[in-house]
């Protein structure tokens, strides 16, 4: 099931090199991104340098971490060290950050293989990885549909074998979403359990870093390297300390899932009946299903646009032009150059975000939407609490319809955020949440369900996704990349 | 309704430039998102003694002295710097 422990093996046991492994996905990777747009840019230097360490370690007979001499890949807003860091914006295409995300700083430490940076919505705003400032990504089951977003370019790059596993974030979806567009595992921890140091800020009561990879067991590898305290965040829980991979095999007879009404509604029917298999094979587990209704969910959607679009404004002030990224050169006065920078350098859904963030914000408004939302979030925060004192984890479609057509998206952008039904209920109560392939619509798309589980019980929602995945087979190997 | 008054003066906080023809399109927009936040005003849910979101109180660290970026690196991605400053052209006419 794993194949990071396979390819650690072959690495031991010296049938492959890890110079070997990282030419091979780096040649393949940029044989095939023409097609997929995974990445936005190749750290070829970087990778052969590591490898070449991790082939010293073995030839020496050192101990190595499993995720040494693994190639992976970075969503391009968690910030790399002397590596370009763009979020896929124009305000920050040449902007090279001088210091080291949390996350990539603890997988540099396992030896980890960075073969690129991958594409993304911009700035971490969208849904299908067709607003990055450079190209849009293409889903590797069907490159005319999309790959989902933001984290679309993490999620096409594991799906059509360009990396092994990829960081993404998720502010209402992000990771899980584009996981389940492409038939890959996709966790969003509990918020608090990953620092956020390094990562470029969206929303940031809201952002979390979130694996990618092509089984339960590989995730919670991965996640368990990068998980815990840091003291350059401090919304990260210094007490954590993950061990999901101990809890893997753990017996799921008798737990109790809860299947809530408000996010089993509106769903495309492929979606529905992949759903309904999936509740019925873990019936055959022996888990014991609970329906449950969480009425606070129906306002979910408006909550998390209004309370991410005001973080967004705030956030995203700091582009100015003056000490980091783009700046128009042509200008009247400070002002002028400050707003000319921001138009030129930001796309139209940043915008229409940062608007929508000043409006909710202004005076007048607060109350009626900003403070308003902010109460509300702690009645969704109360509604999953009692929840979860009938259940152990929570069933869900990931979302309620599969990947769309490349250039679909609605020109209404409510149309588009409707779709994040599923996922931002999540963010907004800062759960952790699994999303796992569970089916093929009749196009041959993937559909995924995620598992919601109680904060930092990020252990148990990989327990039910790995046992899902041991009995069914719905993650299928696509015609790119690296086929070992 | 948000008018395309309202509009341009949420750009002008917002330091974001928009044409004529951008705001015409932008108020169509920002009214179908605002009329969706709308939706919040029908909940009547009780928000007493509810519970905390994070999982901890506000931490804090001893306020220690640490090695700070270099000059040189802090100022490596600016557009433009000089003497150790970041550089914009003069603005203001006082002396």
């Amino acid at each position: 099931m794993s194949k990071l422990l396979d390819i650690h093996e072959k690495l031991i046991n010296k049938d492959i090199s890890a110079v070997q492994l990282a030419k091979l996905y780096l040649s393949k990777a940029k044989r095939d991104n023409g097609a997929l747009g995974a990445y936005v840019s190749f750290t070829e230097e970087e990778a052969l340098k590591t490898a070449k360490a991790v082939d010293g370690k073995i030839a020496r007979g050192e101990m190595i971490s499993p995720l040494a001499g693994i190639p992976m890949a970075l969503k391009d807003n968690i910030s790399t060290k002397d590596i370009k860091t763009t979020c896929c914006s124009r305000i920050l295409c040449d902007y090279t950050p001088v210091y080291n995300a949390t996350v990539w700083e603890r997988l540099i430490n396992k030896d980890a293989v960075l073969i690129g940076k991958t594409n993304m919505d911009e700035f971490a705003m969208g849904s299908s990885c067709e607003s990055s400032c450079f190209f849009p990504a293409k889903n590797p089951h069907n490159t005319e549909h999309v790959p989902g977003g933001s984290s679309g370019g993490s999620a096409a790059a594991v799906a059509g074998n360009l990396a092994l596993y990829a960081l993404g974030s998720d502010t209402g979806g992000s990771v899980r979403q584009p996981s389940a567009h492409c038939g890959i595992v996709g966790l969003k921890p509990t918020y608090g359990a990953v620092s956020r140091y390094g990562l470029i800020a969206y929303a940031s009561s809201l952002d979390q870093v979130g694996v990618m990879a092509g089984s339960a067991e590989d995730v919670a590898l991965v996640f368990d390297s990068i998980a815990g305290g840091d003291s350059m965040d401090s919304t990260s829980n210094p007490q954590y300390q993950a061990n999901t991979l101990r809890d893997l095999e753990s017996e799921i007879k008798g737990k109790k899932i809860g299947i809530v009404k408000e996010l089993s509604e509106g769903l495309n029917e492929d979606v529905e009946k992949a759903f309904s298999e999936a509740v019925k094979v873990y019936e055959t587990l022996g888990a014991r299903i609970e329906y449950i209704s969480l009425p606070t969910l129906q306002y979910t959607l408006p909550i998390y646009y209004i309370l991410a679009c005001a973080e967004a404004s705030s956030n995203l002030g700091r582009y100015d032009g003056v000490r980091y990224g783009f700046r128009k050169n042509i200008y009247e006065d400070i002002n002028d150059m400050v707003s000319q920078t921001r138009s030129e350098g930001f796309g139209d859904e940043v915008k229409r975000r940062i608007l929508m963030g000043t409006y909710v914000l202004s005076k007048g408004y607060r109350d009626a939407y900003y403070k308003k939302a902010q109460e509300l979030r702690l009645a969704v925060v109360a509604d999953f609490k009692r929840a979860f004192s009938k259940c152990d984890v929570i069933l869900s479609p990931t979302t309620p319809a599969t990947a769309g057509k490349l250039g679909t998206q609605s020109e209404n952008p409510v149309d588009n955020y409707r779709e994040d039904i599923c996922t931002v209920p999540v963010n907004i109560a800062g759960l952790p949440s699994v999303s796992v392939p569970c089916g093929f619509d009749r196009e041959n798309l993937p559909i995924g369900m995620q598992i919601i589980g109680r904060s930092f019980e990020e252990n148990k929602i990989l327990n039910f996704a790995h046992k899902f995945g041991q009995v069914t087979e719905y993650i299928k190997e696509t015609d790119w990349g690296v086929r070992l | 309704m948000i008018t395309k008054e309202d509009v341009l003066k949420l750009a002008a906080l917002s330091k974001l430039c928009v044409s004529d023809e951008e705001a015409d399109s932008l108020t169509a927009q920002l009214e179908s998102i605002i009329e969706f936040a709308r939706e919040i005003q029908n909940a009547g849910f009780e928000t007493d003694k509810l519970p905390e979101i994070t999982h901890t109180d506000t931490l804090f660290r001893k306020d220690e002295i640490k090695a700070s970026i270099p000059l040189e690196k802090a100022l490596s991605n600016a557009p433009m710097s000089e003497d150790g400053f970041f550089l914009v052209r003069k603005w203001s006419e006082h002396e």
